[in-house]
């Protein structure tokens, strides 16, 4: 079927086209088990770096509360934040309140739980519940890593939703006054991410 | 530097070039009766190949041109049309090794079978890569890397092989195959050689639009290195082979574009290295070498080819004349092209500009005449094997016929791989 010029002849005839395939088949095997030198960048100028950004999420709520209540604020945070390459860092809650109830001198209590549903590591430290009865602060926290630039895989990621339990129990020094308070629930979430350029 | 505005105006010259050679090949192969028809059909077959790489640079100029507001659909569509069209070039380039330097099978028949082998072929691979991809993102892609492989290394092989078999051989007829093969080989398949130190060293991750490995998966990395090792190994055979070969047989003209090849390599290496990956230099770089080699070297070669090997009698007067019109506006353009992609990376005023490409047309003109009557004067050594009655005078005719209806089946398949499986 060939064109004579073209058939295959003997073996001696056609060793230096063999010759060419083996050394083809060689080469082709060479380049698939050998991993290729990468290029060193002669521009010096050219620094690849990397460097962390860091940025805080903030939630405020502010509850009006009945003795005895109990209520929840929830923040949540999507899979689109792990998308772009945040993770959580630190969380801070702080519960403030006040006496507002007229001639009342004693401060109510004030009692708060932090928890955290999220992918990721455990938190170092973590101050998770908390209470007041002298209209201090209660500041609840979670802190992963105590560190400028942490290792990324030791913190939590997202999806995640942080949850703030407040509970109120009227204290009151002039009974029947005071039944209600308000409290203030500030979250800070310290997120950070890897950036390179 | 020059942006995206240059880049058009390469595919525009690009296209006017491929244009203006694949009308005269075509007319040439089908109406030019006094050469051997068996050198009418790969003539012929050049021609179309041309064509079709015309209207690919008019789908790029459509593609890229800031002017043309195309919706979203029409110009994904033409993506697909250019991918689906050059995959067709590879078929259209295998089907020219089954013809040049001589007819690979050793009857009509034969040749026909072989023929439509490859076609039947393109369009079985076109399908079983649309269902490969079926459920995924259907690019064409997949079928373009498939065709390089297959095609791409079969033609590689049957070139090379011409070469390795006869380039020692006493009888000057197949000699001149051998040659012919050679500078065929840099002329349909240059393109990719020019990283062949990437595919003969370890050397680190090449930029370039040519390459495709390391975007694929690890399974096919074995298969997507052969058609371009193929090539890189077959320059160097065509290059010692033509500097060992005996003094009264070797030939200088496939030595010497076998040395630029080489050395083209080897520039284009420092410039990978030397250059920042993301910088405007290297995608220039990277997109004008290649563009530079498929629109502007191609056609210098098979000019040469076509003149050299006889496959248009320049003994007929007629023809000689037209054949000289015709290569001084093939050179005005090529001169043109050849200065876009200067000022692409030397910014030069149009006066100046104007003025090189005028001092070139000048030094052109008188040389082209000195370079016809060298041919002229050595047509009698540089034939081709022929063999008589091979092929059908009807043959031409249905080359034109089944090209032209494949590039319709091509526009068919493109809205295929548009709409996906």
């Amino acid at each position: 079927m060939l064109n004579q010029l073209f058939t295959f002849k003997s073996v001696k005839e056609e060793r230096p086209f063999l010759t060419f395939l083996g050394v083809c088949l060689v080469v082709v095997m060479l380049n698939v088990s050998v991993d290729p030198v990468s290029p060193q960048t002669i521009d010096s100028t050219v620094d690849i770096s990397s460097s962390y950004e860091n940025t805080t999420m903030v939630e405020s709520a502010s509850l009006d509360m009945n003795d005895g209540g109990v209520e929840a604020v929830v923040l949540e945070l999507n899979q689109n934040w792990s998308d772009d390459g945040w993770h959580v860092k630190s969380i801070e809650v702080v519960l403030s309140y006040e006496e507002t109830a007229f001639a009342d001198l004693d401060c109510d209590t004030v009692s708060g739980a932090l928890s955290l549903t999220s992918n990721g590591q455990e938190p170092d430290t973590s101050t998770a519940e908390g209470a007041s009865s002298d209209c201090s602060d209660i500041v609840l926290s979670m802190v992963w890593l105590d560190a400028d630039e942490p290792d990324l895989s030791l913190l939590a990621s997202m999806p995640a939703t942080v949850q703030v339990d407040v509970e109120l129990s009227v204290d009151s020094t002039v009974p029947g006054n005071d039944d209600e308070e308000t409290v203030n629930v500030d979250i800070e979430l310290q997120l950070t991410r890897l950036v390179q350029s | 530097m020059a942006e995206v505005s240059s880049v058009v105006e390469l595919h525009i010259l690009s296209f006017g070039l491929a244009a203006l050679m694949g009308t005269a090949f075509v007319w040439l192969g089908l109406k030019n009766n006094k050469t051997e028809i068996s050198l009418r059909m790969p003539l012929l077959q050049m021609g179309l190949l041309f064509l079709v790489n015309s209207l690919i640079f008019v789908l790029y100029i459509l593609r890229d041109s800031e002017s043309i507001q195309l919706s979203e659909v029409t110009s994904d569509i033409i993506v697909h049309l250019s991918t689906i069209t050059n995959a067709f070039t590879l078929s259209q380039i295998l089907i020219l090794t089954m013809l040049f330097p001589a007819p690979l099978a050793s009857t009509r028949e034969g040749m026909r079978t072989l023929i439509a082998g490859v076609l039947i072929a393109f369009v079985a691979l076109f399908f079983l890569s649309m269902v490969l991809e079926s459920g995924e993102l259907v690019t064409g892609a997949l079928f373009w890397t498939i065709l390089t492989i297959v095609y791409f290394s079969v033609a590689s092989l049957i070139l090379i092989r011409w070469f390795i078999v006869h380039c020692t051989s006493d009888d000057p007829l197949e000699n001149n195959a051998a040659v012919a093969s050679g500078l065929m080989f840099f002329a349909v398949l240059g393109a990719g050689i020019i990283q062949w130190p990437f595919r003969l060293f370890p050397l680190g991750k090449p930029g370039g639009s040519s390459y495709v490995f390391d975007s694929q998966g690890e399974e096919i990395r074995a298969f997507l290195a052969l058609p371009y090792t193929i090539s890189s190994l077959g320059l160097f055979v065509f290059l010692i082979g033509s500097a060992m070969i005996a003094k009264g047989k070797r030939d200088k003209s496939l030595f010497t574009v076998s040395f630029l090849f080489m050395a083209a390599g080897l520039i284009n290496l420092a410039a990978q290295y030397m250059s920042s990956e993301t910088g405007e230099f290297r995608e220039l770089w990277d997109y004008f070498v290649v563009t530079g080699i498929f629109g502007l070297v191609r056609p210098l070669l098979l000019i040469l080819l076509v003149l050299r090997f006889n496959l248009i009698d320049l003994t007929d007067v007629s023809i000689r004349g037209r054949i000289r019109v015709l290569s001084l506006l093939i050179i005005t353009v090529w001169a043109s092209g050849f200065f876009e992609i200067i000022q692409a990376f030397i910014p030069l005023p149009q006066l100046l500009s104007a003025a090189l490409i005028g001092a070139l047309l000048a030094f052109a003109i008188g040389w082209e005449e000195k370079l016809f009557d060298n041919l002229l004067s050595g047509s009698g050594e540089k034939m081709l094997p022929v063999t008589e009655d091979f092929y059908d005078e009807d043959d031409p005719y249905l080359l034109v016929m089944v090209t032209g209806g494949f590039l319709v089946l091509c526009v068919v398949f493109a809205f295929l791989s548009y709409g996906g499986f």
